[in-house]
């Protein structure tokens, strides 16, 4: 407790206390209210995620009972793994880049979008995930390769004469590699955009700010938290990558998650996988601290002491982290460009570079739907015939059909679970003072960076122990981990774009804070909600090496099913399951429309009779 | 009435009538067969897909019939998720398969209880070839890791041993081998010295820095490394790869849908996958009985209908037709083109005490990242 009362300090923003209650117990109350804020999800984190890791790397400190660093200086001193971490962090900054380049402006055409085709947008923003990574990237061969579709429509056309190589090299792990990523930035930059009020940039082309001043000064740093999330999550979350680049880079492609997956399932040698991930983890800790400051600022300023941040307060853009910033920098040109599009009336420009993005995202579930209702028995591009067969077989296995509603339900209330938990963090780091607050905030998003495998093997050991293994408590508990740095990084840069004069307008109305929470904060909060909500269940929903091993018998998710069915043969039927996911999300999409536009009837009638 | 006895129709109605003990008379001296009813149940280790369907048919459910324990079947996972859940207490399975390539290992750590093999007729036992049960795994499938090529391609005269899917002049065209880090699984490292004229006989130990420089030459036309026994044969069926190596249940899979994948059995590596129980196992007697249902002929021959890998109870193949037979590895007729892969070594401990295992994940690391 001492320790915890320590750690918090008091809310630099309480809410409108009354006059006549005491200095000292408004204080306390803001603590307590901190505390229980943080405290719940600090807690599930310790138990099941910090302490069973921090063992785990204890253990890889020790050899036959005594302590040794021999894992570790394996690693250290083996220059094969200075090499791979290396590559890994080009690669990934590469990709973060790539998938700033091309999600901003498409995440620009959608915020300036409204209602139905907005929604519609999102959606096919999110395809990537439908498709599960093997059949995605199977889409993606037949879509690259020499005989395929890109280089048969190139050779027709004229433009080369011998097929160009776009797969099993270098170009076909970064096509691979952003095509997955790509909803990771555009979701939070949407919910940045949505938020920006375009008469600001109108304004300021008013006062005679040239288009491109307008953009680089108004528009841009108002975007700029919305950056910072989508890049933090699309670099980090490249680190622990590996299964698309193996499958769709060339012989020498080697990533450092890869190894240490290959010293877990194959090697089953947990001692030097935690040690290499204990290293992986102190790089990602060195690059965190050495932005620190603009961390600190972006979780609002209020964070430890060094941390303190003021130079910035006036320009959202001196706010990011430092590579971020030099790469927006260095890419002034190609965003002057996008800036005098804008001005220019040039949407149109705009808006074929969205779509261009929107069919590279959805190009590989294109190949994807006629596999399925394919009538071969095994993975052929075109299909010789088409048929239900795969349909059919899917639907009358009861195994399957399990282990998909299996799958919703346990991702589903991970999901949830993670936002309850999430939700009120985010609320603390951004909006109280709070000491330690970049210890909390990279705790809670490890889990993006520390190889899967790694986590798996820790949590086995606790829920084993808690007998929870095979339940569908080990499952929540499992998706809730994995959910939380999703809802974390998304809400972050959700809460900082907020304009909290519109709660404290409502309050000083007279508004009881439950009031103001639920009429001002959850509304214009609603596509982070939605975003992070999303992604958490995605987490979960595709999770293939937690679930090898926290499944048993009764327990069993669909990518386990998946994973157990393409090892040895790769048959349409994983194209099936795609092509139902896809339904299930067009589904809940018109389901969406349906719900809002009778709400939309409701209101009319309202006012109407109101008016009446 | 037939009076030619068709063994496969004979052996298929008495299972189906679960006369189990009437298909075994048909042995020249039946043992009086151990009694194998129990109670209770038994967690199996599934093989999902096809595999876990020739399982259920083939000894799941006789099994269930004729002994009375309920089998659970467990879904496959890797290798480091069965040795965790043995490290802490609760082993997944009562009954688990592990690769030949691993097994010696878990019983090196004390992972493994040795096999009752009072359960066993001796008969079986002793029938048990070219690989042999031990003191803490019985063998379950043998397969084998050959040379396989498009037979578009390459009708007339395909590629015969591994220094010709090493020669890119006589056959020309991009490649796909098993990657490095699968050590002993991926059998690369054995396919890499043959093509360098080393012996079958002469390969173990295995010299490692002819392994790597064989891997040089062979480098510049891999397509890429293949992760999953699926990848070989879907590469082949796609044009991606000319030639490469796949194991050969994959390849007559394939072939029976109608894919042209040649192969070869010629320098073919012999693998397998064992039984193993559990220290920890909650169910021991229950595993071993299995273990002994699993090792009987007739079930290994009903196995065999299911799917293409070969039984380790030669006595299984007086029961499984001819057309089938030759399409197993260990079948008379092509057995002697192979070697078993020396599962001893690459469980040993090499140099500095480090098993070869993980000494093939580091040097292949050290390979691609162009510090060997």
């Amino acid at each position: 407790m001492a320790r915890r009362s320590a750690l918090i300090q008091f809310g630099a923003f309480s809410r409108m206390p009354a006059a006549d209650v005491p200095a000292d117990r408004v204080r306390r109350r803001a603590l307590q209210g901190t505390a229980a804020l943080v405290v719940p999800a600090l807690l599930v984190f310790l138990v099941v995620y910090a302490a069973p890791l921090g063992s785990l790397v204890v253990d890889s400190f020790h050899k036959d009972g005594s302590f040794t660093l021999a894992n570790h200086l394996e690693s250290i001193t083996s220059p094969a793994f200075g090499t791979i971490v290396l590559r890994t962090l080009t690669l990934s900054a590469i990709v973060t880049v790539l998938c700033l380049l091309i999600g901003y402006p498409l995440a620009y055409i959608l915020a300036s979008l409204r209602g139905a085709v907005a929604a519609g947008l999102l959606l096919l923003v999110s395809v990537p995930y439908v498709t599960s990574i093997l059949i995605r990237s199977y889409a993606w061969v037949v879509v690259l390769s020499g005989n395929g579709i890109i280089n048969k429509a190139l050779l027709w056309l004229g433009v080369t004469d011998e097929p160009l190589r776009l797969v099993f090299n270098e170009a076909g792990t970064y096509i691979g590699m952003v095509q997955v990523q790509l909803p990771l930035m555009v979701f939070p930059l949407y919910a940045a955009m949505h938020r920006i009020d375009g008469s600001l940039v109108a304004a300021a082309r008013n006062l005679g700010s040239s288009p491109f001043s307008a953009f680089w000064h108004v528009y841009l740093p108002l975007s700029g938290s919305g950056i910072a999330g989508g890049c933090t999550l699309v670099f980090l979350s490249c680190l622990g990558f590996y299964v698309t680049p193996a499958l769709l880079g060339g012989p020498g492609q080697y990533l450092v998650a890869q190894g240490i997956a290959v010293r877990v399932t194959t090697l089953a040698d947990f001692s030097s996988a935690a040690a290499q991930a204990t290293l992986l983890l102190a790089v990602v800790l060195v690059i965190f601290i050495a932005c620190r400051r603009r961390i600190a600022s972006e979780l609002g300023g209020g964070a430890a002491p060094e941390a303190h941040s003021h130079d910035g307060a006036g320009s959202g853009l001196r706010r990011w982290p430092n590579a971020v910033e030099r790469i927006a920098l260095a890419c002034a040109p190609v965003l002057r460009a996008c800036g005098d599009t804008i001005s220019y009336g040039g949407r149109l420009v705009l808006w074929i570079f969205a779509v261009a993005a929107l069919v590279y995202l959805v190009l590989p579930l294109l190949v994807v739907i006629p596999l399925a209702f394919s009538d071969a028995a095994y993975l052929t591009f075109p299909p010789p015939a088409y048929s239900l067969r795969w349909f059919k077989a899917f639907l009358s296995n009861t195994q399957w059909l399990e282990a998909t509603w299996f799958s919703v339900r346990m991702a589903g209330v991970g999901a949830v679970t993670s936002l309850l938990l999430g939700v009120p963090v985010a609320f603390a780091l951004v909006r109280r003072r709070l000491v330690g607050k970049l210890s909390i905030y990279l705790l809670l998003i490890s889990p993006l960076v520390v190889p899967h495998v790694v986590i798996a093997v820790a949590l086995y050991f606790t829920l084993a122990r808690l007998q929870l293994v095979g339940t569908e408590l080990g499952f929540v508990i499992a998706y809730t981990l994995l959910g939380m740095p999703y809802v974390l990084v998304v809400f972050i840069a959700g809460l900082r774009r907020f304009d909290q004069t519109l709660e404290m307008a409502a309050a000083s109305l007279g508004a009881r804070p439950i009031t103001v929470l639920g009429t001002v904060t959850f509304p214009l909060l609603v596509p982070s909600l939605i975003s992070a909500l999303l992604f958490a269940f995605i987490a979960g929903f595709d999770d293939v090496v937690l679930g090898l091993f926290l499944s048993g018998p009764t327990a069993t998710p669909l990518p386990i099913r998946m994973w157990d069915n393409i090892r040895l043969e790769i048959s349409p039927q994983i194209a099936v399951v795609a092509v139902l996911l896809f339904v299930a999300l067009a589904a809940s999409y018109c389901a969406y429309l349906l719900l809002s536009s009778r709400m939309f009837l409701r209101l009319i009638f309202r006012s109407q009779s109101v008016d009446g | 009435m037939k009076n030619r006895i068709d063994r496969r129709a004979f052996l298929v109605t008495t299972g189906a009538m679960g006369g189990m003990a009437a298909a075994r008379s048909l042995f020249p001296a039946p043992a009086l067969a151990k009694d194998l009813k129990g109670s209770g149940q038994v967690a199996v280790y599934d093989g999902g897909g096809s595999w876990g369907a020739a399982k259920k048919a083939a000894y799941f459910e006789p099994f269930e019939k004729e002994t009375g324990i309920k089998v659970i079947i467990v879904p496959r996972t890797d290798t480091g998720a069965v040795r965790a859940s043995i490290l802490a207490g609760a082993p997944r399975y009562d009954i688990s398969i592990l690769s030949g390539s691993s097994t010696e290992t878990f019983a090196r750590e004390g992972l493994l209880l040795p096999i009752d093999y009072g359960w066993f007729e001796k008969a079986d036992l002793d029938a048990f070839d070219p690989v042999k049960p031990g003191q803490f795994h019985v063998p379950h499938i043998i397969y084998s890791l050959v040379l396989a090529y498009d037979s578009a391609k390459f009708a007339s005269a395909g590629p015969n041993t591994w220094a010709d899917i090493w020669d890119v002049k006589k056959f020309p065209g991009p490649r796909s081998l098993p990657t490095g880090t699968w050590g002993g699984d991926g059998g690369t490292y054995e396919c890499a010295l043959m093509a360098d004229g080393v012996e079958p006989s002469k390969l173990y130990p295995l010299d490692w820095n002819r392994a790597f420089k064989s891997l040089e030459r062979i480098r510049p036309n891999i397509l890429k490394w293949w992760t999953s026994g699926a990848e070989g044969p879907q590469l082949i069926v796609d044009r991606q790869i000319v030639a490469g190596s796949a194991w050969n249940g994959r390849i007559s899979a394939a072939n029976e849908q109608g894919a042209k994948i040649g192969f070869s059995w010629n320098q073919g590596i012999l693998q397998y996958d064992n039984w193993v129980v559990p220290k920890g196992a909650k169910n021991v007697e229950n595993a071993m009985k299995f273990a002994a249902f699993a090792s009987r002929p007739e079930n290994q021959a009903r196995f065999v209908e299911h799917i293409l890998y070969a039984p380790p109870n030669a006595k299984a193949y007086d029961l499984i037709k001819r057309e089938r037979a030759k399409l197993l590895p260990t079948s008379p007729e092509v057995r002697g083109l192979q070697f078993v892969q020396n599962y001893e070594f690459w469980n040993a401990l090499g140099a500095g005490g480090v098993p070869n295992n993980k000494i093939a994940v580091a040097e292949w690391e050290k390979w691609l990242a162009g510090a060997r």
